[in-house]
């Protein structure tokens, strides 16, 4: 797919860092605020989408390969699946009331970031997965449309 | 006479889902709520989260979130499967 014009790509450049912000800032909130990894994940996946669009897919496919992209899904999955149901009793444990986190207000609080003791993580996890299918598929459809440039 | 009688099923389907929909049960009043109550009344004391559904999607249903990461992976695989081929 070929680039769109020099005004899209330098507005598309502008706009790229605060889109990822705000999804991290979504991913993170997502034990305090509506919202979660999958929303989150969704908006840094769009943004992927975005550069492809502005830039063809030459220039972007130099930043983001297939290759990486499907082994950080996996591996963020993998990692999931290790954080939640195998080591999160004991990750509890060092996380609540120990002096490595320092003290975490438990139970119903007005919104520390590190009150949900697992949550953030597993939720940066999900996002990172979400986000890798949606530049995966991004990624494909647009090497499907030839790389005329 | 395939319009009428298409047309006949349609007015019998939808005057079936309007029949289901006004006499059926009543909207937000289930008549079991014994786990959802339990979840509403309980999450934030024990996963120490503030947002509900998240602590639904992570600790309640953690597994089912994983099969849902799964399910997506298993998608993205065949996408990746079927349209490498022609990508080159």
């Amino acid at each position: 797919m070929k680039g769109l014009s020099r005004i899209v790509e330098s507005i598309a450049s502008l706009v790229f860092i605060p889109i990822l912000v705000f999804g991290l800032y979504i991913m993170v909130h997502g034990h305090l605020t509506p919202g979660g990894g999958f929303q989150g994940g969704a908006i840094v996946g769009s943004a992927i989408a975005m550069i492809f669009v502005a830039y063809g897919t030459i220039e972007a496919n130099k930043h983001f390969k297939l290759t990486s992209l499907l082994s950080i899904m996996a591996g963020a999955a993998v990692v999931y699946l290790l954080l939640k149901e195998v080591f999160s009793p004991y990750i509890k444990d060092v996380m609540i009331g120990t002096p490595f986190m320092g003290r975490i207000p438990e139970g119903i609080n007005i919104g520390h970031i590190a009150s949900g003791t697992i949550f953030l993580p597993l939720n940066v996890l999900v996002g990172l997965i979400v986000l890798s299918g949606f530049g995966i598929v991004v990624v494909l459809f647009n090497q499907l449309g030839g790389n005329d440039q | 006479m395939r319009k009428k009688v298409g047309l006949l099923v349609l007015f019998m389907f939808f005057s079936f889902m309007l029949f289901g929909a006004t006499t059926g049960m009543s909207f937000g009043e289930p008549e079991y709520d014994d786990m959802d109550g339990y979840i509403l009344e309980n999450a934030q004391e024990e996963t120490a989260s503030n947002n509900v559904v998240t602590s639904v999607l992570l600790e309640y249903r953690s597994l089912d979130t994983l099969g849902e990461a799964t399910v997506l992976i298993t998608a993205i695989l065949s996408v990746v499967v079927v349209l490498r081929r022609f990508a080159q």
